[in-house]
């Protein structure tokens, strides 16, 4: 028993091992892109393209429910973006709150009954569009509850635009940052299917009129934690899986589609969370299957910012959707693209990577665990076995996170303190100290909840950006 | 169990080091960035002054004076970065001095060197800097730069500076036959490139719609959008109904843009073109362009199956005065299609729903109530009939 529990411990380490030797091989492509990424990024005259007739036309698709403390400032904010043409579409989801009402209040929006919606997609009945000619570029729709899916679908039904772009109605763009995506756009419009934006969190920021004008690392111990783990995702998976076209989602939060194709793969999936991860692996798959040039990209330097979960409650119901989201499509999709050649990078590299070290994780590395504990306790004499497995897994989980503040450093430098390094290498370690472990555990309720076919979105509070702006005041006032 | 424990020892070492290796560029980096900074602040308040004189004394005659002293190298290039944002804010008399100076300043010659620089990433620097210098020493430098190089994003940054640098139309038209070589449809952002050009692009466009190649010659057609040129009509003519289905919709554009091509029988083609797109774009011309003339093509193309076609079909219809909306009442009245219907519906109503909101322009106010007052009155006799009908 004993033999076999440390023969399974070990494997769950060595599974870890291979798990991050992959994310740093990854990472090499993220090394290997990120000088073009800052020369782009500094030389790419954005002031002049922001006022170009040749940037292509944007419909930006917002969906909402229950968002009544946010919605202003960030409609106020996608308003003043730095595009020549574009639209935002607020899609107000059945909400219970007063998302509806403070939005028509704010706007002076009038009810419109015969506004021209063309019916592509599927969605819940459209109780009626919105608008307000002193804002042009502005348009509500109000439609019963479907989820964030069906007001994609809906947003895309009365899109204006060949290009969609989704975004959080908790998140805030940088004013540049369409435009940035829509260079990465226009240097291929032909191949570019999809283009992943940089979500950072927003947390612990300076916010004013609905734009972040001081970064700051997060105060509290939780979104500080999510902040490590985002940047290590998007600096150092992202833009490597990016550069072999093995992208697997483009972050709900802030991503710019070519409208025609989401048409052609149907539209969002509804019903599941994870529509984010599900429409690329359909636009892969469509493209794929009909031998058709494209790419799904990534541009780091188009900023969202987000609001990040400060409280276990919100955090944990976040991940468990996150993990019924990944599980639902590699039921769906992944089984049957995986490991097979017609599929290229996609089915032989980033579907296997994503099965075997995304949905399998939690099982190997909980009974991994497990199974080295009771080793241990079964001859405390071994204890030295644990303390060297543990090491070499927080040591390789470290070496990942310097990685990303590496690329942070030669790329965004959006932190500019000497300290703010040493705060997220503190954090990098931290995370490895129970976060970690919770996560995985997270990720396994998720898939119980998923073989319960629990399909909620689970509960999501907001903050007002004023709330969360006072706090940031005070809190910079008290560090004086 | 010697062996994976010995391994995983190993292997914890190898970690330890890469990581320590790892922090310390970090640590290197960072501070590093900290002291550039701390150099360039310091450095732009030690030649506070020179820039005043700089931004006062740019339009007086004569040549702008290099700050006095011997610059260090990193000096120069602190001094060169706030130069080059000046020179994208100034314009006419102070520009050119600006550029000037940065010759005098031995600036150009300085990024000519860079451009032979091992590192292609110090190259792309050098170029974007003559880009801005608008040196036109460096255009052999760039072109051959644009041959030798990846087709990455990096072609679209010498890209730029070449157009900033051309004098002659020869050389942005190698430019655009580089970047079109790899086949990436990239049209309009090659269009955004050359309208940083100091020279007049419209017979470069002109001479490229008249090329054989697909991609120049769309390249040429999104440039004429923005550049009427004399002598374009009969070129466009021609390609009217080239195979390239992306060549006849942008051609349909640049024509539909112009009234005197708009004649009773080019517009009847275009209607009835077997491309929806070009139909569509013709439907939208009539309105923008107000041809009232051809409310009955329009009121016909309102039936057309593809929907965006319908569609701005109906907005012309809406945006021809009362004339247009008078059309609109007869399809709703005389059409059997539900589809073709309801489209009008939706648009009849959307006009008359434009009375919730205050209406400031006179002329637009009065034909709104024209609008309303032949609605009322259309809507009033269909229900008599209606009635009458029932009875």
């Amino acid at each position: 028993m004993r033999d076999f529990l440390l023969y399974y411990g070990t494997f769950a380490i060595y599974y870890v091992f291979v798990i991050n030797s992959l994310y740093l091989f990854i990472m090499l492509f993220s090394f290997k892109s990120i000088m073009g990424i800052l020369k782009n990024s500094v030389y790419s005259r954005y002031q002049a393209l922001s006022g170009s007739p040749h940037v292509p036309p944007i419909s930006i698709l917002v969906p909402a429910y229950n968002e009544e403390l946010t919605i202003i400032e960030n409609v106020r904010s996608l308003l003043s973006l730095n595009y020549p043409e574009y639209e935002v579409i607020v899609i107000n989801d059945g909400s219970g709150d007063e998302t509806l009402n403070v939005l028509i209040e704010e706007f002076k929006l009038q009810l419109s009954h015969h506004a021209a919606v063309q019916p592509v997609l599927n969605t819940e009945k459209v109780r009626g569009v919105y608008y307000n000619p002193a804002f042009p570029n502005l348009y509500l729709i109000d439609k019963g509850n479907g989820g964030k899916a069906d007001s994609l679908n809906a947003g895309i039904n009365l899109s204006h635009y060949p290009l969609i772009a989704s975004i959080d109605a908790d998140s805030l763009l940088e004013k540049d940052a369409l435009i940035r995506i829509a260079r990465v756009y226009m240097e291929n419009p032909e191949e570019t299917v999809a283009i992943g934006g940089d979500i950072r969190i927003a947390n612990g920021c300076k916010i004013e009129d609905g734009i972040v004008s001081e970064i700051r690392l997060p105060n509290k111990f939780l979104p500080m934690l999510q902040s490590i783990e985002y940047l290590k995702a998007f600096l150092g998976g992202r833009i490597g899986w990016a550069a072999i076209n093995g992208l697997i989602i483009v972050s709900g939060a802030f991503g710019v589609f070519r409208k025609d194709y989401v048409i052609k793969v149907g539209g969002y999936r509804g019903g599941y969370p994870g529509e984010d991860m599900n429409i690329i692996i359909k636009l892969h798959k469509y493209m794929l299957e009909n031998k058709l040039p494209y790419r799904v990209a990534f541009c780091p330097d188009a900023v969202c910012w987000t609001q990040a979960p400060d409280t276990w409650k919100i955090l944990g119901s976040q991940r468990r959707r996150w993990g019924r989201g990944n599980l639902k499509n590699m039921i769906e999709y992944g089984k049957y693209m995986v490991l097979r050649p017609k599929y290229k990078i996609f089915g032989l590299v980033t579907l296997p990577y994503n099965i075997l070290f995304e949905t399998l994780n939690p099982y190997f590395r909980i009974t991994g665990l497990l199974a080295l504990i009771g080793y241990v306790l079964m001859d405390m004499t071994n204890a030295y076995v644990l303390l060297i497995y543990g090491a070499l897994n927080i040591l390789y989980g470290f070496l990942l996170g310097i990685g990303a503040l590496l690329l942070e450093e030669i790329a965004f430098r959006r932190y500019p303190r000497f300290q703010d390094i040493v705060k997220m290498l503190f954090y990098t370690i931290l995370m490895f100290f129970g976060y970690r472990q919770i996560g995985v555990i997270w990720r396994f309720l998720g898939h119980i909840e998923y073989l319960r076919n629990n399909n909620s979105w689970g509960t999501m509070t907001r903050t007002s950006w004023k709330a969360e702006e006072k706090k940031t005041m005070s809190s910079l006032e008290v560090r004086g | 169990m010697e062996t994976p424990l010995t391994l995983a020892m190993y292997m914890l070492y190898g970690l330890c080091g890469v990581a320590a290796l790892g922090l310390m560029t970090l640590f290197v980096l960072k501070l590093r960035h900290i002291a550039a900074d701390k150099r360039e602040q310091a450095c732009l308040e030690k030649y506070q002054d020179y820039f005043f004189y700089i931004q006062a004394y740019g339009e007086e005659e004569g040549r702008l004076k290099p700050p006095a002293g011997d610059l260090t190298l990193g000096e120069k290039r602190i001094i060169q970065k706030k130069l080059l944002s000046l020179l994208e804010r100034f314009t006419g008399v102070h520009r050119q001095r600006l550029l000037d100076l940065c010759e005098d300043m031995g600036l150009i010659e300085m990024d000519l060197k860079r451009l032979n620089a091992w590192w292609k990433w110090t190259r792309v620097d050098a170029a974007y800097n003559l880009g801005m210098m608008h040196a036109k020493e460096a255009v052999p430098g760039i072109i051959r730069l644009m041959k030798k190089g990846d087709s990455d994003a990096s072609m679209f940054i010498l890209a730029r500076s070449l157009a900033k640098c051309a004098r002659q139309e020869d050389d942005l038209r190698e430019m655009v036959k580089l970047l079109v070589v790899h086949r990436q449809n990239c049209h309009p952002l090659i269009v955004d490139i050359l309208g940083d050009s100091q020279l007049d692009t419209g017979p470069l466009f002109l001479s490229l719609v008249r090329e054989e190649d697909g991609d120049l010659i769309k390249v040429g057609l999104i440039g004429l959008t923005s550049h009427v040129q004399p002598g374009m009509d009969p070129v466009l003519h021609e390609l009217v109904d080239a195979a390239d289905k992306e060549v006849r919709i942008k051609v349909a554009k640049l024509l539909c843009r112009d009234i005197r091509y708009l004649t009773e029988r080019n517009v009847r083609h275009f209607l009835s073109h077997p491309d929806w797109e070009i139909r569509s774009v013709m439907a939208k011309a009539i309105g923008e362009l107000g041809l009232s003339v051809y409310i009955p093509l329009l009121k016909r193309a309102v039936k057309d199956p593809h929907w965006w076609v319908s569609r701005n079909s109906t907005n012309s219809l809406a945006q021809l005065q009362v004339e247009g909306f008078r059309a609109l009442c007869a399809i709703l009245a005389e059409e059997r299609d539900s589809r073709v219907r309801e489209m009008a519906n939706q648009v009849i109503q959307k006009e008359l729903e434009k009375g919730k909101f205050p209406i400031n322009d006179r002329e637009q106010q009065m034909t709104y109530q024209q609008k309303l007052h032949y609605y009322q009155e259309w809507s009033r006799k269909t229900l008599k009939t209606v009635h009458a009908l029932e009875k």
